[in-house]
């Protein structure tokens, strides 16, 4: 706030000033040129100032004021910097940027205002982001859980019986698809295949592939190596 | 006996994969050595003798590529290595890059070599992101060792590869659109022409290459006794890696000379079908692969013999099904899959494969009629068509073979 009221005075004196010259002194042309584009340059910068305050700056506001879960902390933005830094801050490599951040975020999804402050830090547009986030399937902009179980639905596990995992897996967690528990520790993903076609029914979790998931014992198995 | 050979495999197990010293002590890097030796026509004359077939699916001529890509004239090329398999039942290349990271190293510098590219770049699909940090690894030892970088063998030849990630979209398989996905975008399919080969990653010319058919580069560079050419047959030569996997014993990957029956294949490597059941049918190259009922079983595995039998071999791909699942739930599953996977972007995919999962669902329930199967045969044409990729090309293609092969499974009751 402080800063609209500071940049509105900025913007009087100068135009008082240029009044002033231009109109009550009667100076020279030259003079008269030189100060117009005193006031064009001042006027111009002011404009991108406030420009940047209000877009540039908009996701503290959501972090100040909107939310109460702040998501974007002092630490994960630390990470986040590693993170595009390890990509040689390239704007290009969007893809490979979003996946190592949704890695980093427990909940490995992207959030809103991480969206923003990558489209500050790349610059580029939020709607290029937004693109990604959501045309690809393996990123998300809803929050997960911890182990987002994921339970291939092509047709090589479906033939080796993923109907049954699905079943033991809902069951075991007492969840449904797309479902988290209570604890926030595992959710049920239906996913194309992921090429373990050879251990199928397979699942896999945070990049790693359980197979051959063809009895409860093996299902309670797998969640506890987890847990 | 097993019918399987070791020619592109011959590397598995025998070194660690995590050391390139080991690589070059089984002979590592020699292909790259001999290759700086030679011109770019001559080694894309070798691939050309060797009558290799891009191991995609598309079976494009690899030898013709290459020189067709050495031929366009730029200041900068690029090389891509398509290792975004993401057709079901396929996980060849998974086992190349797991058991041979080096080898599609050196295949990918032998490529940039020969058609003059500045830079490399391996597509990696999100789902084998535990290969990765090997990958990256590979690829550090390789700029130590000076076989990336700044001048490599001293031969005046720069060059570097880097490693990009997928996000979960099987239409990234298609070129254009991974293309797109790599210069950070969503990967919708571009329009074509002007094809990749001319202006591609970047708008430079770009050569993609499937991660087997980099991987057979090196092998073929070293093999002064044309030992692959006694493999195979005419029309068909030397060898092909296959991913077996189904209702079968022993699922896996296996190196075959082509020209082994499917019969070979499935009851010799693969060890036949679990608790003996009958098969119900194979489908060969994916989920856009056609499939055959089971009087293909003596049916050799080449490119003639399979095209004449009405199937192919596209990504290697074979899928065992038993008769304990349906024609229709396996023709469901399908269309699940290309439904979820269809990017969006041309109306005949969009629209073609709601259409067609919605009749399905009519044929799963019994309630079809005569005018929906004709409706099915249209759409399915018209996306084969009209479709602006592959992926609407071919989507149709299983439910097009099963029309065919089994019509029982579409009566009207």
């Amino acid at each position: 706030m402080a800063n609209i009221v500071f940049l509105t005075v900025w913007w009087l004196i100068n135009q008082e000033m240029f009044d002033l010259f231009m109109n009550k002194s009667g100076c020279a042309t030259i003079l008269k040129i030189y100060f117009f584009a005193i006031k064009t340059y001042t006027v111009s910068v002011n404009l991108s100032i406030l420009f940047n305050f209000i877009i540039m700056r908009g996701y503290f506001f959501i972090m100040a004021f909107g939310t109460n879960d702040k998501v974007l902390t002092k630490k994960l933005a630390e990470q986040i910097d590693l993170i595009l830094f390890a990509h040689g801050n390239d704007g290009s490599k969007l893809v490979g940027i979003l996946l190592d951040i949704q890695d980093v975020i427990p909940n490995h999804y992207i959030p809103t205002e991480v969206a923003y402050y990558l489209a500050d830090k790349l610059d580029i547009k939020i709607t290029t982001i937004y693109d990604c986030i959501t045309f690809y399937s393996s990123i998300s902009d809803t929050p997960r859980a911890k182990y987002p179980i994921q339970v291939c639905n092509s047709i090589v596990c479906k033939i080796n019986h993923n109907d049954q995992l699905f079943e033991t897996l809902k069951e075991l967690l007492n969840i449904d698809l797309k479902e988290i528990t209570y604890d926030g520790r595992f959710t049920l993903e239906s996913v194309p295949c992921f090429g373990a076609c050879d251990v199928a029914p397979a699942v896999r979790v945070n990049g790693k592939v359980y197979g051959h998931l063809t009895t409860k014992e093996k299902i309670a198995d797998m969640l506890n190596e987890l847990i | 006996m097993s019918k399987a050979v070791c020619f592109m495999t011959k590397n598995f197990g025998k070194y660690d994969v995590k050391s390139i010293g080991s690589y070059m002590a089984i002979g590592g890097f020699d292909a790259l050595k001999k290759a700086v030796n030679m011109t770019g026509e001559e080694i894309a004359a070798t691939l050309a003798t060797a009558q290799i077939k891009g191991r995609g699916g598309a079976g494009y001529d690899m030898g013709k590529k290459w020189s067709q890509a050495k031929a366009v004239i730029a200041d900068s090329k690029v090389v891509v290595c398509n290792a975004d398999e993401g057709e079901p039942c396929t996980f060849k290349d998974r086992t190349l890059i797991e058991n041979d990271p080096f080898n599609l190293i050196e295949g990918m510098i032998i490529a940039g070599y020969t058609v003059d590219a500045q830079n490399g770049y391996i597509y990696l699909r999100e789902e084998y992101s535990h290969l990765r940090p090997l990958l990256l690894d590979a690829i550090k030892q390789a700029k130590t060792y000076g076989f990336l970088g700044e001048n490599i063998l001293g031969k005046g030849f720069n060059y570097n590869i880097h490693l990009y990630s997928g996000a979960g979209a099987y239409v990234c398989g298609e070129g254009t659109a991974l293309v797109e996905s790599i210069e950070g975008k969503s990967g919708r399919p571009r329009m074509k022409p002007p094809f990749i080969k001319q202006c591609g990653l970047y708008n430079l010319p770009t050569c993609v290459n499937n991660v087997e058919s980099l991987s057979l580069v090196s092998s073929i560079l070293l093999d002064d006794e044309k030992k692959y050419l006694t493999y195979g047959t005419e029309g068909s030569v030397g060898t092909k890696l296959v991913s077996v996997a189904g209702n079968v014993k022993n699922p896996g990957v296996f190196e075959i000379p082509f020209g082994v029956t499917v019969r070979d294949i499935v009851y010799g490597l693969a060890g036949g079908i679990v608790d003996d059941h009958e098969i119900k049918l194979i489908q060969f190259g994916g989920a856009s692969g056609k499939f055959a009922p089971k009087s293909i079983l003596d049916t050799p595995y080449t490119y003639e013999d399979l095209r004449k039998a009405g199937v192919g071999v596209g990504s290697g791909a074979i899928l065992v099904v038993d008769e304990r699942t349906s024609v229709i739930d396996f023709l469901k599953t399908t269309q699940e899959f290309f439904s979820h996977e269809s990017c969006g972007q041309c109306t005949p995919c969009r629209e073609g494969n709601r259409h067609i999962k919605l009749l399905l669902k009519k044929v799963a329930e019994g309630t079809h009629t005569a005018l929906d199967l004709a409706s099915m045969r249209k759409i399915a044409k018209i996306m084969a068509m009209s479709s602006l990729c592959g992926l609407g090309e071919t989507a149709q293609s299983a439910l097009v073979s099963a029309m065919k092969n089994f019509e029982e499974d579409f009566q009207i009751k």
